[in-house]
């Protein structure tokens, strides 16, 4: 595994100079069209003619058919960058835009209720310790209708959510969560920590094992990722799986008005698959070693 | 008159409601005790096979082993959980002068028996962080407003923690 701007270095020399204009090129359009769009409007509502209606229909379909410059970057960036980040940073890892996690596994590490599920994005592959990691965008929705049958969705999770296969089981299953009123779960544990407790819920069956697992380095490794990224990282680990997820919205998005290979973006991403890493580490060094 | 019998109603509720999370989160700290209380005894229970199997190297160390099985003795009759966490920590002294001999530390017996007594550490260490965040919930709820006047009233007193200091005197690291 190499440090960031090792990584950075390598992506930004292979892409910069392939993805660059493309990128220009379709926030141009993107800018021209806005500009076509509102003298379009101002023309439409000054002459409310047949003529600026024509108009604006041959505008849309000349974009829609010609300016590909937008789709063919974003595509790219997935391609180019994100691949190119990801086997950068283990050569065992592999990125594939248009495959996700399957739902039965996000649903294994019982974070929520919903009624649909989009995912995308997934990196997969092994890790140096030697576990299976599946990795990728998941979004939750739900639906809600009111008495005159209009239905509403909201979102209820959107970010990164990550399975890790442990060489270990633990015969349990400890949940950590942000923290939320939780005045009926017999489940939910006291931590030792009044910091950690603010901001986390943590819940077993087992006491005995979340405090084994959760000692005091990994409640401020957590309590340190939340203050430094603004996210709150949620953990469910049962029997020989480890899942996490991240509240972080859309990742490996192509943003067309910032640099193909935007710093602090890129970093945020290393970050994230770093922590999730070296948390994993430390509670399969915990578990090894209070023999779980 | 109403008003008067709905504020009485709801100071009584008050009342009662304060006094049973109080002795509830009374009751989570004695069920923290007997948590460590039962490692404990996990523990002490193979103080026997220890000795077994470490007595024919620590020939000079006969004072600490009549020690030790004094101190057992006496712990499966009292249950003092203070008097059980300096005989654990003897146990751990046991176990750091036996590393001393490495025909000893070679030995499958012992390995065994180390590899036992370093869970049930892990698990009463647990047990002792377990026992704190119990004892820091009902402590707050006696002194801060306003369930310590209840507390008061009720004469529920603050809890000990588990002193990191007093285990650190006698720890010896496994």
């Amino acid at each position: 595994m190499k440090n960031f701007n090792e990584i950075y270095e390598r992506v930004y020399r292979e892409t910069e100079n392939i993805l660059e204009p493309i990128r220009k090129k379709a926030r141009n359009e993107n800018i021209y069209m806005i500009i076509i769009a509102i003298f379009l409007a101002l023309l439409f509502i000054m002459t409310r003619s047949i003529i600026a209606v024509i108009i604006i229909l041959i505008s849309g379909f000349i974009y829609h058919f010609f300016a590909k410059s937008g789709k063919k970057y974003k595509t790219m960036f997935k391609e180019d960058i994100i691949k190119k980040f990801v086997k950068s940073y283990s050569e065992n890892l592999e990125f594939y835009p248009t495959r996700g996690i399957p739902k039965a596994t996000y649903n294994l590490a019982r974070f929520e209720y919903y009624d649909r599920y989009y995912s995308e994005d997934l990196i997969t592959g092994t890790l140096e310790g030697g576990y299976a990691i599946n990795m990728a965008e998941v979004k939750t929705e739900t639906e809600s209708t009111d008495s005159d049958g209009d239905t509403t969705t909201y979102t209820v999770f959107h970010g990164l959510f990550a399975e890790i296969e442990l060489n270990k089981n633990i015969n349990s299953c400890v949940k950590i969560r942000k923290n939320s009123i939780s005045l009926f779960n017999k489940e939910k544990i006291e931590m030792d920590s009044g910091e950690f407790e603010k901001k986390f819920n943590v819940y077993s069956t087992d006491k005995i094992i979340a405090m084994q697992l959760l000692t005091s380095d990994i409640m401020q490794m957590l309590l340190d990722f939340k203050k430094e990224n603004k996210v709150v990282p949620e953990i469910t680990i049962e029997d020989n799986k480890f899942y996490i997820r991240f509240e972080t919205g859309g990742v490996f998005e192509a943003k067309l008005m910032k640099k193909a290979l935007d710093y602090d973006m890129l970093k945020k991403y290393y970050d994230i698959i770093n922590f999730t890493l070296d948390l994993t580490e430390k509670f399969l060094n915990n578990i090894n070693e209070t023999e779980l | 008159m109403g008003i008067l019998i709905i504020i009485v109603i709801l100071l009584l509720a008050y009342v009662l409601l304060t006094y049973n999370s109080l002795i509830r989160k009374r009751n989570k700290i004695k069920q923290a005790a007997s948590g460590i209380d039962v490692y404990l005894t996990q523990r002490f229970e193979l103080i026997p096979n220890l000795v077994e199997c470490v007595k024919g190297y620590l020939k000079h160390e006969k004072e600490i082993f009549e020690e030790v099985a004094k101190m057992r003795e006496n712990y499966f009759i009292n249950k003092n959980l203070k008097e059980g966490e300096i005989l654990n920590n003897k146990c751990n002294k046991i176990i750091a002068l036996s590393e001393n001999y490495p025909e000893l530390k070679a030995s499958e017996q012992f390995l065994g028996l180390q590899k036992k007594l370093s869970k049930m550490e892990s698990q009463l260490q647990a047990a002792r962080r377990i026992y704190n965040a119990e004892v820091n919930t009902y402590n707050n709820a006696v002194q801060t407003f306003p369930s310590n006047l209840m507390a008061k009233l009720f004469n529920f007193k603050e809890e000990d923690y588990f002193q990191a200091e007093e285990q650190a005197k006698n720890n010896v690291t496994l």
